[in-house]
């Protein structure tokens, strides 16, 4: 068979942008792995598990248009129910005494090693992902955005409060710590792919064409809800890993709040960042959007710990700055820094114009007053030109 | 009064009106017609501000218009009477009529404008405190009408007023235009009805697709540019 | 939006208010009728404040279909404000307090909101999102430096204390149920906004172009309705509410953290939600009835089971966005079926903003 170049270069076009990410992935791992410290180690691999719950946000909220509050739901449930299922039995009889019989008896003597727990985790996540997805799927908008946060407060509230299964605020005992930078590593490229595998499947061209208009997509016979529901359940399951790797990350010290909204790290509010500032219609802005604020976030914390010319900002600045720049990405290039765009094929690469005009554009929104036939700023559809 | 010269509005990268000019002279009653898309709606939503054009001046009594905000153009005296009506339903009837005083400074003047409109179309008056959205589309087209007349405009701009009307409401409306006219208004008038606005404007223009004027003059002046209708509509086959 | 139309709110108001009474009668019997009414007062004047909050809400919803999250954070404004000026004797508190937070609320318009006017809805959302981080952070880190000046540590330091003058929480006793003059005033002042709302909404010209601008905001500005200021006044007026429910909250709690107003945001906008945020009445009743639930089930549950009862609140939350999303108050007699046949016919639910 000859190798043409008009059958070769549309798979590689294809096969392009999940290359060059893959890559990058390894690259960091390469540095990380020779030439980092134990402090970088920890970054990196709190990076790549951020990675992989952005990639899931981008498979559901990227491709319809829909933004989740609530994705780290499933990572808390991916988290908890794989560490109950890998913690050695010996130690959960002690540590999980009130747990009611119907679950001990399958949960203590369960002891799995690392990939089973993590897909185990990821299948409770896909199992809360199958249950939430009848009512979330048929929600756009802000209802859409209550919804998915009322199912973050309630899986919360629920870890909270159900300590006989989940210890309640006291930290984990016994998980075994197996998620190393490779694993991380690893899980993230396997996503990035199969982000990248879902954005071009059949199901993920009629959900994108439902997030551009939704009334046009049903009127050609795409059914809405169940491509949603579709993208749904991936985008639980991938988050599930995340969590799971987590839990498995740091000694197993979590707990419910580390799935919420709290002041050290907040992980709903970073990964919802780094999704739209990344660009959230498309892979390479949700891989981009981690890595620059994965940089900038811990540059300033960095800069909090060490101080750096006498300057020494107080704890916390660094959320701080990311809400900044999460704002100023929404106000100034709400399409993320890719702007919906993938990586380009190494002939395609242009400079990116810059329209004179921007500025009298930004002036006339500070005063109110855009007209109708300038693009609404929207975080989460495609950028037309 | 008002005009406009090789004024060009995209939609993104769609030219929807290219390099259109027109002008409208004061006391003048003056129509725009076209088939559908031809830009006519466009063409008004420029005028008073909600598109910003992307070349090409607009000027009202000497002064540009382009870049001022819809509430701005307002206060210059050009008032829109929009496609569908578009009367706040759930307003009351009077609400509706008095925020379209908005604009005026003089209360008390105001105040009297809005019982005169009321006296003028009755339907306004014995309705007032009724809900909007509880009157028919003839008299929502009067409230349309009498809403912008209360901000004591220079200029009328009305985008289709006879869309969805019964013949003998259409016939009132036209007649409400031609009294208007009568008595001073400025009146820029898009309709679809091309054969009745030629008839009572002074003046028509002729749009196609991509807001290009086809025709432009007085009824005897188009009537004489040859067969008329079978351009009109050919034009909107061929676009 | 912001109707105060009246059957609903009669209809509303039974169809909200029985099953809170019932529960009211239940604690009665329970505790007997002194400290049953006791408590009843109680959970009244905290459900106010509620009513306060929630309705500040609906306005900004209806005005801009902008849910804005960064509510919580101006209620922490007004409480850090009331902790600096508390020795500036009540009067000082008051006026400074309610002027700041909504100089804040200006200020967040101006900044945050105004250059995404045309931004869709979930851009909005995100956008008071990260305001509401922005400003939590801020308290968090005492970038402000504040501290300095007082020698006390804020933020990150132990959690400071507002102390209500004592003339306001004095309990005096009626007929054997204890009552603060805070009580009566935080329902005479809740009364007062409610009625000066619906004045404004209904009376005035701003009220008619608050409502006009909800309903059709192009058409409105295409009137003479001037954009900046109809939304900057209902900026001002969510502010001037904040600020009042700040000083009724603080003065009651007395406690000032940085993040001292997620709890009454969260209440406020479940029962916000519940109501129905489309209507301001419905609104401010869906905050009302929650905030008296729950401060009910605070009092009177052990504390296992009430811990639970934010999660049932959230499971109605998704009920309510899913099958009912104008909220309670446009429950009809009907409802019931006509939410069947939705189902039956699997169609989507409507939007739950206004356009």
């Amino acid at each position: 068979m000859k190798l043409s170049r008009e059958r070769v270069e549309p798979l590689a076009r294809r096969a392009w942008p999940p290359l060059v990410l893959a890559s990058l992935v390894v690259v960091t791992w390469a540095l990380v792995d020779s030439f980092g410290g134990i402090v970088y180690h920890d970054i990196a691999v709190k990076m790549f598990i951020m990675l992989m719950i952005v990639l899931g946000l981008q498979v559901f909220s990227g491709n319809s248009g829909v933004l989740s509050f609530g994705h780290v739901a499933f990572m808390a449930v991916g988290a908890y129910s794989s560490a109950l299922l890998t913690i050695p039995t010996e130690i959960k009889k002690f540590t999980y005494l009130t747990m009611p019989h119907f679950l001990k008896f399958w949960v203590f003597p369960a002891q799995l090693n690392a990939l089973e727990g993590t897909l185990a985790g990821a299948g409770f996540a896909t199992v809360l992902a199958l249950l939430t997805a009848a009512p979330i799927v048929r929600l756009t908008g802000v209802a859409a955005g209550i919804a998915t946060l009322a199912i973050l407060v309630i899986v919360h509230e629920f870890d909270y409060q159900t300590s006989a299964v989940t210890r309640g605020t006291s930290t984990q005992i016994g998980v075994p710590t197996t998620t190393t930078l490779l694993s991380v590593a690893v899980w993230a490229m396997i996503f990035i792919g199969a982000a990248f595998a879902f954005q071009q499947s059949r199901f993920g061209l009629r959900l994108r064409a439902s997030r551009e208009n939704e009334r046009a997509a049903r009127s050609v016979g795409v059914r809405v809800p169940i491509e949603r529901a579709i993208a749904w359940t991936i985008s639980g399951f991938i988050v599930g890993v995340a969590g799971a790797q987590y839990a498995h990350a740091f000694g197993g010290t979590f707990g419910p709040d580390d799935f919420f909204f709290n002041n050290g790290l907040n992980i709903v509010l970073l990964t919802i960042a780094m999704l739209v500032v990344g660009g959230m219609t498309s892979v390479t802005g949700a891989v981009v959007g981690c890595y620059f604020v994965t940089v900038i976030f811990e540059a300033v914390r960095r800069w909090e710990v060490n101080g750096l010319g006498g300057v020494t900002p107080p704890a916390g600045t660094s959320n701080f700055v990311l809400a900044f720049v999460l704002l100023v990405t929404l106000v100034a290039r709400p399409g993320g820094l890719t702007r919906g765009r993938e990586v380009p094929w190494p002939t395609d690469w242009r400079l990116p114009r810059r329209p004179a005009f921007r500025r009298t554009a930004l002036i006339e929104r500070f005063r109110g007053t855009p007209p109708a036939n300038e693009p609404a700023a929207s975080a989460e559809t495609a950028p037309t030109d | 009064m008002l005009e406009l010269r090789d004024v060009t509005v995209h939609y993104g990268r769609i030219a929807a009106v290219q390099r259109l000019s027109l002008e409208v002279n004061e006391g003048e009653l003056v129509g725009l017609v076209g088939h559908n898309g031809a830009g006519k709606s466009t063409t008004l939503w420029t005028i008073t501000g909600v598109l910003r054009p992307s070349a090409g001046a607009i000027t009202f009594r000497g002064r540009s218009l382009v870049g001022l905000s819809p509430d701005g153009i307002l206060r210059r005296g050009v008032a829109l009477v929009p496609e569908n009506r578009r009367i706040f339903s759930r307003l009351s009837v009077g609400e509706n009529l008095r925020i379209g005083t908005s604009a005026r400074k003089d209360r008390r003047h105001a105040e009297a404008d809005i019982k005169a409109i009321c006296e003028r179309f009755s339907a306004l008056g014995s309705f007032f405190d009724r809900r909007a959205s509880t009157l028919s589309g003839g008299e929502q087209q009067q409230l349309a009408i009498a809403r912008a007349l209360l901000s004591r405009p220079r200029l009328l701009l009305l985008d289709e007023p006879t869309l969805g009307l019964a013949p003998l409401i259409v016939d009132r409306v036209f007649e409400i235009l031609q009294e208007l006219n009568r008595e001073g208004m400025t009146i820029l008038l898009v309709e679809q009805n091309a054969a009745r606005t030629i008839e009572v404007a002074h003046r028509t223009y002729v749009l196609r697709s991509g807001g290009r004027v086809a025709f432009h003059g007085t009824a005897e002046e188009l009537a004489k540019a040859g067969d008329f209708e079978t351009a009109y509509i050919g034009m909107a086959a061929g676009g | 939006m912001p109707g105060v139309d009246r059957t609903q709110a009669l209809r509303a108001t039974i169809g909200l208010a029985v099953p809170t009474g019932l529960l009211v009668l239940l604690l009665c019997v329970v505790l007997g009728a002194a400290k049953g009414i006791q408590y009843t007062l109680d959970a009244i004047s905290y459900g106010s404040i509620f009513a306060l909050l929630a309705m500040g809400l609906a306005l900004l919803f209806g005005v801009m279909g902008l849910m804005n999250f960064a509510y919580g954070e101006l209620i922490m404004a007004g409480a850090y404000t009331m902790f600096f000026t508390r020795s500036w004797g009540w009067l000082g508190m008051i006026v400074v307090t309610i002027v700041v937070v909504t100089m804040l609320s200006l200020l967040m318009e101006l900044l945050a909101f105004r250059p995404l006017r045309r931004a869709s809805p979930v851009t909005l959302l995100i956008t008071s999102f990260a305001v509401s981080y922005a400003l939590q952070e801020l308290a968090w880190t005492d970038v402000l430096g504040l501290a300095h000046r007082f020698n006390a540590t804020i933020g990150t330091g132990p959690q400071k204390g507002v102390q209500p003058y004592p003339w306001l929480t004095h309990q005096f006793s009626i007929g054997g149920v204890l009552i603060s003059k805070l009580e009566i005033a935080i329902w005479i002042v809740t009364v007062a906004i409610l009625l000066a709302m619906t004045i404004l909404l209904r009376r005035t010209m701003l009220g008619t172009q608050l409502r006009a601008s909800t309903e059709d905001f192009r058409m409105a500005q295409l009137v003479g309705v001037r954009a900046n200021w109809v939304i900057s006044a209902a900026f001002a007026i969510t502010g001037l509410i904040a600020g009042v429910a700040a000083l009724l909250y603080i003065f009651r709690n007395g406690q000032v953290a940085p993040d001292i107003g997620q709890g009454p945001l969260f209440i406020a906008f479940v029962g916000g939600v519940i109501g129905g945020l489309g209507s301001l009445s419905g609104a401010a009743l869906g905050g009302f009835v929650l905030g008296v639930v729950i401060n009910i089930l605070n009092a009177s549950l052990p504390f296992k089971l009430h811990s639970y009862a934010l999660l049932f609140a959230f499971v109605a939350v998704i009920g309510i966005v899913v099958f009912q999303p104008e909220g309670l108050i446009s429950v009809r007699a009907g409802a019931v079926v006509s939410i069947w046949r939705r189902l039956r016919r699997r169609k989507p639910a409507a939007e739950g903003a206004p356009a």
